[in-house]
């Protein structure tokens, strides 16, 4: 048979200690992309048109271009300007900048959903504009883009075998080298696959239970 | 200028393998997701059952890996495709699960009253279908659909790995002759950015293309 | 106005659709193993060979957009005798380049692929071509003083850059230099980047790799000189490189030896590989494949 179950498990635990890598840098990065988009979608709505303006331009840029090679760039680039740090943190970087952008949409989306009534409501009650964002608008707001952004955390997931790219050594890479080394890359290569998807089913759970909780509160 | 004339040819025919993964990835996409997203509706188990199985499949595991395995471990099986179509199959397969989620929720956000007027006409299930409910999910499905094409053209990068020379690896190849890395990601970023441009500002054409009736005279 | 409009767009899609239509010969290349290789190739007029740009050994000019390199123009050499005019290359990571090989994608390795007893396991190869030692890539005035890989070992905090796939891993690891302090990248460009910018204190490839990338970058960065070459074993380690064939394929690589025998070490072939640095004192001498594949 083409399969074989020994080899198997014998490169099981090298890729459970590599996806230990991928999920650490998964839920840094996308912590990190849900406090930016945040920020970045507020600096959208801003009243001061060149904030606004630099932050759609940027969330465009950033948006329409590789992960790959936005990865490359902080990689090189950062340390001629001083900057060393670990492969392993720009890489949690540049996905929660990329994502960023991304959730910043969300964001978007999810406040421009919320009605007008409620604006205005809040100004006429004259409310701080800090009371105004956090305590109308952003608890309207985010709740029903919980699932889109879930979509974009299953998203980040899989983007993290990129990070193979600047020598971070997460799952898929690990598979990679072990299939390399010894020419057998179907078992390491289909226990990455199954893992990711596993993984990737019971967060698409939890998301969908999270949307029928928000679905039965309304 | 002497830096675009040693590049740029190399770097447009990188692009022409890019463009051709994006268009034929994004046709096979579109195709699976209307069938996988109008599948997962469907009452009937036997239709709904493999919707199901690939959307969540394909969602939940990384293009990278899918891409490997249909390369390298397909042909153990028997099967073997040239590079260009396992990618565009690969691309397609992977996008097309994410634009059925997307086919699908345009078309359960469609007022229910729709249905039942449709019902009421005493149209068909598949009249109604077709004459009512997907041409007002159709402008919802635009928006999100335009970031999924993005999402492919930037997917393409991943292409490299199967030997095929798409606009990233030529910017790799050019940068192992010359060693200018940042000019040339520099430059590969703009033309990924223009390209996806392009892209938006297509599906914004046809946003309003199919918005028209809506505007008056447009 | 607006009919012309539509028009000029249509216009416009219609170019861009025939610019991406796949021109004939594009879409060919599926994966073909088994049956008659040589036979095959013979017929088709064309053989695929596959590489993955590391200069000198097999890479694409960038002014010429030609395949060359030792391994190339080698093959071009053997293949003509062979009855096989052309060879087409096609590019992929070094470390996919076995794996796509036994599926079927190209027919010959030719990128100077070294001769290991693991490698001997998935492929057959054919007699070696040549025979180099290693080399390393440091900052200008090799600040560390690294002289070789035992010196890389014990020299505190000091950390080895390799290409994923390649045999340095290898010889890292065998000398006992620990995992954390190697670093794997993607291709020997991000190599030397590393070196330039410090996350790595030197790159260790081959003699060649380096002398040819020295030659391209404007970086500050030098060969380590004097190095010790690399010993283990008891024996000096070099690395013999030679082409790849499917186990299927002896009968063809069996041809391509035949032709090889009378080519390697004629003045004809040290004048095809002296422009990519190779020169006589690399020759592989009466090295052969079975012996280097037993662990020789």
């Amino acid at each position: 048979m083409i399969w074989s179950w020994e080899y198997a498990f014998e490169v099981l635990p090298e890729l459970l200690a590599a996806f230990a890598v991928t999920l650490e840098a998964t839920l840094a990065g996308f912590a990190l992309a849900l406090v930016l988009g945040l920020v970045w979608a507020i600096a959208r709505m801003a009243p001061l048109r060149w904030v606004s303006r630099t932050a759609s331009a940027w969330i465009e840029l950033v948006r329409s271009t590789p992960l790959l090679i936005q990865l490359y760039f902080l990689y090189y680039v950062l340390p001629e300007y001083g900057l060393t740090l670990s492969p392993l943190v720009i890489g949690v970087f540049a996905l929660g900048m990329h994502y960023g952008c991304y959730t910043a949409e969300v964001y978007r989306a999810g406040i421009e959903a919320v009605p007008r009534g409620q604006w205005e409501a809040a100004r006429a009650l004259n409310l701080p504009r800090r009371a105004v964002w956090l305590r109308v608008v952003l608890p309207q707001a985010i709740p029903p883009t919980l699932p889109v952004l879930g979509n974009y955390l299953i998203a980040m997931f899989k983007d993290t075998p990129l990070l193979a790219a600047i020598t971070v050594m997460e799952m898929l890479q690990t598979a990679k080298l072990i299939g390399a080394g010894s020419f057998r890359y179907l078992e390491p290569l289909t226990i990455t696959g199954v893992v990711f998807l596993v993984v990737s089913l019971a967060a698409s759970s939890a998301i969908r239970l999270l949307e029928n909780r928000h679905a039965v509160r309304r | 200028m002497a830096f675009l004339q040693t590049h740029l040819p190399a770097l447009l025919d990188g692009l022409r393998t890019t463009l051709q993964l994006t268009v034929g990835g994004a046709l096979l996409a579109a195709a699976l997701a209307a069938v996988a997203g109008l599948g997962r509706r469907s009452p009937r188990r036997l239709c709904r059952w493999p919707a199901n199985v690939y959307v969540e499949v394909f969602r939940g595991t990384s293009a990278l890996v899918q891409l490997f395995w249909f390369y390298f471990a397909l042909p153990l099986f028997g099967v073997s495709l040239p590079a260009l179509a396992t990618g565009v199959l690969v691309l397609g397969l992977n996008s097309g699960a994410y634009g059925a989620e997307v086919v699908r929720s345009a078309i359960a956000a469609v007022p229910a009253g729709q249905w039942e007027a449709a019902r009421a006409l005493q149209l068909d299930e598949r009249q109604a279908l077709f004459r009512v409910i997907l041409p007002q999910a159709l402008p919802m499905m635009l928006p999100p659909a335009g970031n999924l094409l993005v999402e492919l053209l930037k997917n393409t990068a991943l292409v490299s790995l199967i030997t095929l020379s798409e606009l990233t690896f030529t910017a790799q190849v050019q940068r192992a002759a010359t060693l200018e890395t940042v000019p040339l990601f520099a430059l590969t970023l703009a033309i990924y950015f223009a390209a996806a441009q392009v892209l938006l500002a297509g599906v914004r054409r046809l946003e309003r293309h199919v918005t028209r009736h809506r505007r008056g005279r447009a | 106005m607006a009919r012309l409009r539509r028009l000029a767009l249509l216009v416009v899609l219609a170019l861009f659709v025939a610019w991406l239509w796949p021109r004939p010969g594009e879409l060919a290349g599926g994966a073909k193993t088994g049956g008659d290789t040589l036979a095959r190739i013979r017929e088709a007029g064309t053989v695929r060979v596959g590489f993955a740009n590391e200069a000198p050994f097999a890479y694409v000019d960038a002014e010429t957009g030609r395949l060359t390199g030792e391994a190339p123009e080698l093959a071009r050499l053997v293949f003509r005798q062979l009855g096989v005019a052309e060879i087409r290359g096609v590019l992929t990571e070094f470390g996919s380049l076995i794996p796509a090989l036994k599926a079927g994608r190209f027919d010959v390795i030719a990128a100077g692929m070294y001769i290991t007893p693991e490698r001997c396991r998935e492929i057959l190869f054919s007699d070696p071509t040549y025979a180099i030692g290693e080399a390393f890539v440091v900052p200008a005035g090799n600040p560390l003083g690294l002289h070789g890989y035992r010196d890389l070992r014990d020299t505190e905090g000091a950390t080895l850059g390799v290409v994923t796939g390649a045999i340095q891993l290898e010889y890292a690891r065998a000398v006992g230099i620990a995992d954390d302090r190697i670093r794997i990248f993607p291709d020997a460009p991000s190599a030397v980047d590393g070196v330039a910018a410090g996350r790595v204190s030197a790159y260790g490839a081959t003699v060649l790799t380096v002398n040819d990338l020295l030659s391209k970058t404007s970086a500050p960065l030098e060969r380590a000189e004097p190095f010790t070459e690399l010993v283990l074993d008891g024996e000096t380690v070099k690395g013999y490189g030679a082409f790849g064939f499917r186990r299927g394929d002896a009968a063809l690589r069996d041809a391509f030896n035949q032709v090889l025998r009378g080519t390697i070490g004629t003045e004809a072939h040290l004048e095809l590989v002296a422009p990519f640095g190779f020169t006589r004192d690399m020759l592989p001498g009466d090295a052969t494949a079975a012996a280097l594949c037993e662990g020789a």
